[in-house]
């Protein structure tokens, strides 16, 4: 989006823009980290958070500042460890399923008393969840998040305006106690466009004396978490402890609405809160004194003040997009002196203003005025009033996925129509999710082929990755087992080691197999593991929306490479392939293409050849296949193809890179 | 579900009612790949049709052009195609 004109000046200061302008959250905390002084960005894509990502590659480099687009954001959060350590000031975003991965990153940073601050963008969790927006992440933020003993001062925003402040705020507070701030935005904060003129602000920089430079003329300095003696670490642990003590009495944040009046508080953070404005609207033209007490700062949590307002109230109501989280909290600050009741949300919901209204005349109508309860009625029977209401939902058995019927083929009298072409019985009756013209379509298709052919169905276990082909198992009629982004190696080895009579698959796109997952796949391809697998070489992130692949052509413009990529900073296309073809323990690597039906015949041929060695014993078998995305390139499928067969193949040329079992027939190794 | 699509009915077709490709347009996502393959150009987009996702389905324009060699079953990405041998003329 072009549409941001500030004029910046970081060192005279920021022109406030004239006119408001039309951002989405996640835009705006982008440029709001920039203008607050952001050296370095360091992220990979995810949903709902993307937006952040992309605009972080278009605006840090005009500016002459540090982007990378890391390989995982297990490497995002260590090169932000890095460059923190030498004071740089920097961010660092993701949202959920990949905050989970920076835990440990974040637990180094408390430990090494680093300054960073995080953005999470959540969604509906857990695993994979939903990318719909949630606050379900309360616990991982507030109570830890990786291990130790340490806590992250974290910031919910509940407006886009407030999210552009507190972007500032949080670099403020990293820098101010040397630790690592969260952000703790949602979805719809995220996504949500608003018409905003953001205040910018540069905080003051407050780093000196502990960040690495090099020692010259100096001692050399250490910046590390290890403290092998115990004594030692306990010191300092104390002296942490002491830290977030500090940080407990002086920083906490709180607002609240129309609580003068208020019998009945609605305890809510973020969305939340938005929602809970509207309910206190329509609550209050019910004649129901209702009010809003909003923690900002969620940890340090606002419990002094709350517990001053609680006597005072005949019940609080805690609103969260989550299943209970905020709510615990609540319950410790006020200690059973005031009903507590609760409505969540969960998976991506996010409540109507109308169910709140329910719940706060629920809560209106199970208690008493404050000033006629006595100590007794004050604590309502645990569970009761304060019922989570799910939605309904069908036996456990149910949850299985109905495997649709094999493709009914027109039927043709046998004496006048031969078949030379069908729908493979092992491809489901449905159509799919893919756009127009997506190669996903076509090696899906090669599969269930071959499924059929080789009668491999019934033992066969599936193992789905996380791309636009997560929903592999919608079209493989065969068992199917869920892995976390570029884990399906790993996943599959599993399967495999314990299952060895099992036919076992896995099918990964470049991003989860060459950027996420190198470890995953170059290790079982080191342990020569007996699966094989399809690798979906499509140049880009598909599913995140068209971010740049490890595997991207030098020069190709992606929502992530705005320019094309650049060598220099974005590093060479991987030939994973290649790689993994010097291992002993890969028996088969080849590389096909769908770009014209003879490379077809051929990509076909090779990944029968793989599945032929798994079954005869042999080691790691992995197909390549050059695919297209016409969306994420920006062509037409037949333009898709046409650039796969003339340009891809330059930086990926096709065939059979080490077959360690030629020559042997297909069931050589066997025994 | 598949609905097959009858070719368009000519003069040839009146002689030779055989039908070799059947095309389930309910799947179909007018990608156009089947299109470029068919060496015959026996294959167009039928703009007269939208089918229930939203895509103006591929229809085959004539029959008796077709060899059947299925190339276009080959490239589609929806596997929309079936395609059947022409019977042995006795
Ligand atoms: C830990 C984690 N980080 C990020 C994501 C978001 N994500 C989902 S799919 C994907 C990339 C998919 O690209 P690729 O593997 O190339 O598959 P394609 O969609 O192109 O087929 C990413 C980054 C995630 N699900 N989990
Ligand atoms: S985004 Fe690209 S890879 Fe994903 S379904 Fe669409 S065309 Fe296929
Ligand atoms: S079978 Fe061959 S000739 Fe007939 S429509 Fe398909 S591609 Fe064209
Ligand atoms: S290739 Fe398949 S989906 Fe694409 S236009 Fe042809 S029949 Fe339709
Ligand atoms: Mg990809």
């Amino acid at each position: 989006m072009a549409a941001l004109s500030v004029v910046v000046n970081p060192v005279v200061g920021i022109e406030p823009p004239a006119r408001p302008l039309l951002m989405k959250g996640n835009e705006a905390m982008a440029e709001a980290a920039i203008q607050a002084g952001c050296d370095a960005y360091f992220g990979y894509p995810i949903t709902p958070q993307a937006e952040l990502l992309e605009w972080m590659a278009r605006r840090m480099p005009e500016l002459g500042r540090v982007f990378v687009q890391a390989e995982s954001e297990l490497a995002a959060i260590n090169m932000a460890l890095g460059a923190a350590a030498t004071g740089a000031r920097v961010l660092v975003s993701s949202s959920s399923p990949g905050i989970s991965l920076m835990a440990e990153g974040m637990s180094y940073l408390a430990g090494s008393e680093l300054p960073m601050v995080l953005i999470n963008v959540m969604r509906g969790g857990p695993g994979l969840g939903s990318i719909g927006p949630s606050q379900s992440d309360y616990f991982q933020a507030t109570k830890g998040h990786g291990h130790g003993d340490y806590r992250v001062p974290v910031l919910a925003p509940s407006s886009i305006v407030e999210a552009v402040a507190l972007v500032a705020d949080a670099f403020e507070l990293a820098e101010r106690y040397r630790s690592p701030v969260m952000i703790l935005a949602d979805g719809v904060i995220g996504q949500a466009m608003e018409p905003v003129i953001p205040t910018y602000r540069i905080p003051p920089r407050n780093v000196g004396g502990w960040e690495l430079s090099g020692a010259d003329g100096r001692t050399p300095r250490v910046l590390r978490s290890l403290h092998l003696q115990p004594e030692e670490l306990e010191v300092h642990n104390r002296r942490l402890q002491a830290k977030f003590s500090s940080i407990a009495e002086r920083e906490v944040r709180w607002a609240t609405e129309d609580l003068d009046d208020a019998e009945i508080a609605i305890v809510a953070y973020g969305t939340a809160a938005r929602v809970a404005r509207t309910a206190i609207e329509r609550a209050r033209e019910h004649g129901l004194k209702v009010g809003l007490f909003r923690p900002i700062t969620l940890w340090p949590f606002p419990s002094e003040a709350l517990s001053e307002i609680a006597p005072r109230l005949r019940a609080i109501v805690v609103l969260e997009l989550s299943a209970g989280q905020l709510v615990e909290d609540v319950r410790l600050a006020i200690e059973g002196r005031t009903p507590v009741f609760f409505h969540g949300r969960t998976g991506g919901m996010v409540p109507t203003p109308g169910e709140v209204v329910d719940v706060v005349r629920r809560a209106w109508a199970l208690t008493a005025p404050a000033i006629q309860r006595t100590a007794g009625d004050a604590r309502p029977a645990r569970g009761k009033p304060d019922q989570y209401r799910l939605p309904e939902l069908g036996p456990w058995a149910a949850a299985g996925r109905a495997i649709p019927e094999p493709a009914a083929v027109a039927e043709a009298s046998p004496e006048t129509r031969r078949v030379i072409y069908q729908r493979p019985k092992m491809l489901a009756d449905r159509s799919t999710h893919y756009c127009p013209g997506c190669g996903h379509g076509i090696i899906h298709r090669l599969v269930a082929e071959l499924l059929d052919e080789m009668d491999l169905g019934p033992r066969t276990i599936g193992v789905a990755s996380v791309g636009c082909s997560v929903f592999a198992y919608d079209y493989l009629p065969v068992d199917f087992v869920e892995s976390p982004h570029g884990r399906a190696p790993a996943v599959a080895t599993g399967v495999r080691r314990v299952r060895p009579d099992a036919f076992v698959f896995t099918y990964q796109g470049d991003g989860d197999l060459a950027a996420i997952g190198t470890a995953e796949i170059v290790h079982a391809a080191a342990r020569g593991e007996r699966f094989s697998v399809i690798f979906v070489n499509n140049g880009i992130y598909g599913m995140t929306g068209g971010q740049m692949a490890p595997t991207t052509l030098l020069g190709q413009r992606t929502t992530s490479s705005p320019t094309g990529r650049e060598a220099a900073s974005a590093g060479y296309p991987i030939p994973i392939t290649e790689m993994l073809a010097l291992v002993p323990g890969v028996t088969y690597a080849a590389r096909g293409s769908i770009a014209d039906p003879q490379l077809i015949g051929r990509t076909k041929a090779m990944l029968r050849r793989a599945f032929e060695i798994q079954l005869g014993g042999g080691g790691l078998s992995i197909v390549e296949v050059l695919s297209t995305c016409p969306v994420g390139w920006g062509m037409t499928p037949t333009q898709s193809m046409e650039h796969l067969a003339r340009d891809v193949v330059q930086t990926y040329p096709l065939g059979v890179l080490v077959d360690r079992l030629k020559g042997a027939g297909a069931h050589a190794g066997e025994g | 579900m598949v609905v097959a699509i009858k070719p368009a009915a000519t003069e040839n077709q009146v002689l030779e009612p055989f039908e070799p490709v059947e095309i389930a347009q309910d799947r179909c996502k007018g990608c156009g790949l089947c299109i470029d393959a068919c060496p015959k150009h026996v294959l167009e987009l039928n703009g007269a049709i939208v089918n229930e996702l939203g895509y103006h389905p591929v229809r085959l324009t004539d029959a008796a052009a077709c060899t059947s060699c299925a190339l276009c079953a080959r490239v589609c990405p929806d596997a929309v195609f079936a395609v059947y041998a022409r019977p042995r003329k006795v």
